[in-house]
């Protein structure tokens, strides 16, 4: 084990961070498999192959075990990964172009603004334009309201921000507040409003939970996630050089206004599209690339995939613990995240205001 | 090589640079010293382009610096600005590797590695190249920008071509790192490149400076060899202080003794 650790840090920080993105990849198949297997009905590692052959071969499925996997839990798995994977990258982004560890898209009130969003298409837009969409593009009007609110949220905290050096706490944090706050009373006010049966589709994400997450939600939201995980790793050296501060990143020939600009945009599909079907999730886009961060450095070249990788992985087992803990009932996995993410975020806190006062 | 005609930048009422004419030539260490607000870090941004001129235009090589690309410009230019925070834990290598940016489009290799490896080298600080940078010294973080910069400008271009531009590149140094930035800015003009630096301490300015531009609330003052500029009347003219100048006693430059009001 010292061995292990001495080789470690003898290892360049390139080294570092190719073998922890190896082992994050091979650790999200694992807790994958290990939230497909685990929950009230058991579904036994053989029944899994199995049913995946099943599955890629064509052929029917029977027995509950495979209905409750390929209907219930595979797409659940798969939207808990996305959702995480969203948040990871999106968080890992902002931090850098707000130039502050502690920027987060559920502090800075963009997911709030992409909770607003999506409020706004279910109560107000609601029933004619979903009935006069066709039937497949219906799906992605909720991921797209929410982005759209995300995009607004976002936009708004930027003109906060301040244009020279790092962005102050304070600015950052007060900015935040206002945001939230703006964002929540939208969002009270429509569900004053709302019908019961609006009303329950806007609760069921007041908390954050995996347990809307069907096969046709995954596939709305997959395209949205993956163009933000994808996406953002192009302007990993940007950001990089963007850590000087905007103007020693625009004399290195940085188009700093581009950056900007494209960041902000995928950072909203990221969150808006996580959040439009599980509700807003806090802390993991803080968290986790805090963690990551720690690990292999700031790098955004291999921070922000690193981020979408252990994003995917804490999500998914926060939704399995959620899942098995109270088995049979479930505790939604925003309350996971909140309790573990909250003390988290206080301690960083504190040792930012130890550093920049 | 780089050209101001009638330059002025104002924000909004505030005139910082009154319109300039200034011809800044390859191969001279010009120092620029002036009173705090006197617009010496916006003549380093007009210069370096990192503002668009309320009035006149500024040349580069004969062209107009707004027809270069971001990238062209970063290859022909570095600026180390005065206030630089950097954000994150980057390893000092690493922040002198972004100095490489605009020479790798995708990745670094093996030159860039090298010319990172050269400007540590040059300013002493390759004993703190595994070095998280917040934790630094502010001298030392100094000193890093300061090879960054000179990183940012190993190329294949000839030196001739090549501007630094420094501001307040010593404001954090003690007395040998003072020397030692300045020994190197002024082995960087002898290459042949454009070396400007904004300095408070005029004797540093006097002891190294090709040519001393003094300005004062935004217009410039005098411009000239360090022994010219530097009299008794100009530096009370612009500073409203007392002192006495006279000729080094062991280097060939004038020295400057500033005096309490009487």
């Amino acid at each position: 084990m010292t061995a292990l650790v001495h080789v470690w840090t003898e290892l360049s920080r390139t080294a570092r961070a190719n073998a922890l993105l190896a082992m994050l990849a091979l650790g999200l198949v694992v807790t994958l498999v290990l939230a497909l297997a685990s929950g009230v009905v058991p579904v036994p590692l053989r029944a899994l192959w199995s049913t995946l052959a099943a599955l890629v071969s064509g052929s029917g499925l029977e027995g509950v075990p495979e209905r409750v996997f390929v209907g219930i839990r595979l797409p659940r798995a798969l939207m808990a990964a996305l959702t995480g994977a969203g948040l990871g990258a999106a968080g890992a982004a902002m931090q850098g172009l707000f130039r502050n560890p502690l920027a987060d898209p559920g502090l800075m009130g963009v997911t709030a603004g992409a909770s607003l969003g999506a409020a706004l298409m279910i109560v107000v837009v609601g029933g004619q334009v979903v009935a006069a969409t066709p039937g497949t593009l219906q799906l992605f009007l909720l991921p797209l309201a929410a982005f759209l609110g995300a995009l607004l949220a976002t936009f708004l905290i930027w003109s906060f921000a301040q244009r020279t050096g790092a962005v102050r706490l304070t600015t950052l944090l007060l900015s935040g507040i206002g945001v939230n706050a703006m964002a929540f009373a939208g969002v009270g006010f429509l569900t004053f409003t709302a019908s019961d049966a609006q009303l329950r589709e806007l609760t069921s994400w007041n908390l954050g939970s995996m347990n809307g997450a069907t096969w046709g939600a995954v596939s709305a939201t997959a395209p949205f996630v993956l163009a933000c995980v994808i996406g953002l790793p192009r302007a990993a050296r940007a950001l990089n050089a963007l850590s000087l501060g905007e103007e020693d990143a625009a004399y290195l020939g940085i188009d700093v206004e581009r950056t900007k600009r494209v960041v902000l945009v995928l950072v909203a599909l990221g969150t808006g599209a996580s959040v439009a079907f599980t509700g807003a999730i806090g802390f993991i886009g803080l968290v986790v690339p805090h963690l990551v961060r720690l690990v292999i450095g700031p790098d955004h070249r291999s921070l922000l995939p690193g981020a979408a990788l252990l994003g995917a992985i804490v999500l998914t087992l926060a939704d399995t613990a959620g899942r098995v803990l109270l088995a049979p009932s479930e505790l939604p996995v925003g309350i996971v995240t909140a309790v573990l993410g909250a003390p988290f975020f206080l301690w960083l806190l504190r040792a930012a205001r130890r550093t920049s006062g | 090589m780089i050209e101001l005609c009638g330059v002025g930048v104002s924000v909004g009422k505030a005139q910082l640079l009154a319109p300039t004419d200034l011809l800044l030539r390859a191969g001279e260490l010009v120092c620029v010293a002036g009173p705090n607000g006197a617009g010496k870090s916006t003549l380093v941004r007009a210069l370096a382009g990192a503002l668009t001129p309320s009035s006149g235009q500024v040349s580069f090589l004969g062209r107009p610096l707004a027809s270069f690309s971001a990238s062209e410009r970063a290859r022909r230019r570095a600026v180390v600005s005065q206030r630089s925070e950097i954000a994150f834990g980057f390893s000092c290598r690493e922040v002198v590797l972004l100095g490489r940016h605009p020479h790798s489009e995708l990745a670094e290799g093996r030159r860039d590695l090298e010319a990172v490896e050269r400007a540590l080298a040059r300013v002493e600080v390759s004993h703190l190249a595994e070095r998280d940078v917040t934790t630094l010294s502010s001298g030392e973080r100094q000193r890093v920008e300061i090879a960054r910069a000179l990183a940012q400008l190993d190329s294949d271009l000839p030196p001739a071509e090549t501007a630094l531009l420094l501001d307040e590149p010593t404001s954090n140094l003690d007395l040998a790192h003072q020397h030692s930035v300045l020994g190197l800015a002024r082995a960087a003009s002898r290459e042949g490149r454009l070396v400007l630096a904004v300095l408070h301490d005029l004797n540093l300015a006097a002891q190294y400076a090709d040519r001393l531009v003094l300005l004062d609330a935004g217009h410039l003052a005098a411009d000239g060899s360090p022994r010219a500029v530097l009299t008794s009347e100009l530096i009370w003219s612009v500073f409203r202080t007392r002192a006495l100048v006279m000729p080094h006693p062991e280097l060939d430059c004038p020295l400057v003794v500033s005096a309490a009001p009487r």
